[in-house]
């Protein structure tokens, strides 16, 4: 995000410096990835009939259709990429996703899933088509599509984080808690130190149920609230999985008799218990604390006192 | 049920919660005097829902109309959003909210992305058509409730005028 703003204070600069040429800015917006439809319309539009050398024209007309894109104005775009075809010929892999590209835009999905399933059937491996065929199948509603092009994309890309974060989306969606955490336990893996994916596979695991399940949702808040000490959605989710725990053993306890205590024999642990006792006060203290001087002060203790009952 | 009737606060709550957050899925908390008079609408959150948000959400929302109110309101329904346009069904996992809250009257309103635009264009009409969301009962989880059974409280057209106001001034 600061390089991103860094680079758009620059190109504010380059914009004024009169020295610098239209083909200089669009190289930069290029380089830094930048978003600026209408300023490479407004370069790049004149240049299209410069005399350029080859590669840098083909370069400009590519940015020039995207953007036109991102504009809607689709004519343009399709008069650009004539000129592109004209150039490259219409088997070039470039003009093929460029005209994909086209083609979603004017709502043409069947067209440009084709272009992209072709593509496949030359490369499986091809990212780009994986990607843009997820993002039409789900924008078309088609989930089970959606998720059979995402499983096919992830096993080629297991390391591609945002991925897995659209599969949970996908299993969120469906209700299917368990698939959601197995997605976030490869997120953790390339985001160890983010308190947002920790205390999500908390709460996921408190969704999901059972003893082990809630051991490890307090695992996930408590190092949510190790890297921020605020953060107060981790510690509601804390107090929700000691009481869920807590709640399952009174349950089983209770059911298979009432002279079996807890203890050696028992599969309730004593040290364990008193552990999440301490976790459960640990929480509610900061709660309280957190929400002191609020208006909803007296809402949180209202509620977290009569958990404590 | 035959109707059921939205106050201007929660019709305005809701319409507010989804203009705010339009790209992810949005949930919350009805509140009513009964299934058939929503009063209020209480914003949840603006991820999936999971136990412990829904656990705690709910409890801060019955010690609240404790505090609000004298005892004649109760939790009686889910409101959500989908996050992709075009996407007006439930999910499973708000089904199953709503089944606990009420699993024989519970309602559940959801915010609609063709309508939504309507209501923005004030092109609402007297019957309620374009108002921006549907409505579905426990009693007819496949059909969501007809125009002349989800009524507001005052007249459709100057109501959902106001909230299009209301969202506008948000940045909708």
């Amino acid at each position: 995000m600061a390089s991103t703003t860094i680079a758009k204070m620059d190109l504010d600069a380059l914009l004024k410096d009169s020295s610098k040429s239209p083909l200089t800015i669009l190289e930069y917006i290029h380089d830094h990835k930048l978003h600026e439809p209408a300023i490479v319309l407004k370069l790049g539009i004149p240049l299209r009939k410069a005399n350029l050398a080859p590669s840098q024209l083909l370069s400009v007309l590519e940015q020039i259709i995207i953007a036109a894109l991102h504009q809607k104005k689709i004519e343009l775009a399709s008069e650009t990429l004539t000129q592109i075809k004209a150039s490259t010929g219409a088997n070039s892999l470039r003009y093929r996703k460029l005209l994909a590209l086209c083609l979603e835009s004017a709502g043409d999905f069947e067209a440009s899933l084709g272009i992209y399933n072709d593509m496949l059937s030359d490369n499986k491996s091809n990212v780009y088509a994986l990607k843009r065929k997820y993002a039409i199948l789900r924008s078309q509603l088609k989930d089970l599509e959606a998720r059979e092009c995402l499983n096919d994309y992830l096993e080629q890309n297991a390391s591609d984080a945002p991925a897995w974060v659209e599969m949970a989306k996908s299993c969120f969606e469906q209700g299917d808690y368990k698939g959601a955490a197995f997605c976030y336990e490869e997120i953790v893996l390339s985001s160890p130190m983010d308190t947002g994916v920790h205390c999500t596979l908390g709460e996921l695991y408190v969704t999901i149920g059972g003893k082990d399940n809630y051991v490890l949702a307090r695992k996930h808040f408590a190092q949510c609230l190790e890297l921020e000490k605020g953060c107060i959605r981790a510690m509601f989710g804390l107090v929700s999985a000691t009481e869920s725990y807590l709640d399952l053993m009174e349950c089983q306890l209770s059911s298979s008799g009432s002279g079996k205590k807890r203890g050696k024999d028992s599969c309730w642990d004593e040290q364990d218990v008193e552990l999440v006792r301490d976790l459960k006060a640990y929480g509610v203290e900061h709660l309280i604390k957190s929400y002191k001087g609020t208006n909803m002060s007296g809402l949180v203790e209202t509620i977290l006192s009569n958990s404590e009952n | 049920m035959t109707s059921v009737t939205f106050s201007k606060a929660a019709y305005t709550k809701m319409m507010l919660h989804a203009t705010t957050n339009t790209t992810t899925q949005i949930h919350g908390i009805l509140v009513g005097t009964s299934s058939s008079n929503i009063t209020d609408a209480i914003p949840v959150c603006h991820t999936p829902p999971t136990k412990p948000i829904l656990d705690m959400a709910l409890r801060l929302a019955q010690a609240y109309i404790a505090d609000n109110d004298s005892g004649s309101s109760q939790i009686v329904g889910w409101y959500t959003a989908n996050e992709r346009s075009n996407d007006d069904t439930p999910s499973p996992p708000t089904w199953k909210i709503v089944q606990n809250i009420d699993p024989d009257n519970g309602i559940l309103a959801i915010v609609t992305s063709n309508s939504f635009d309507s209501m923005l264009q004030k092109k609402c009409d007297q019957d309620g058509r374009g108002r921006g969301f549907e409505v579905f009962s426990m009693q007819d989880t496949e059909v969501p409730m007809s125009c002349s059974s989800v009524l507001v409280d005052g007249d459709w057209v100057e109501v959902a005028n106001k909230v299009a106001d209301a969202c506008l001034s948000e940045g909708a």
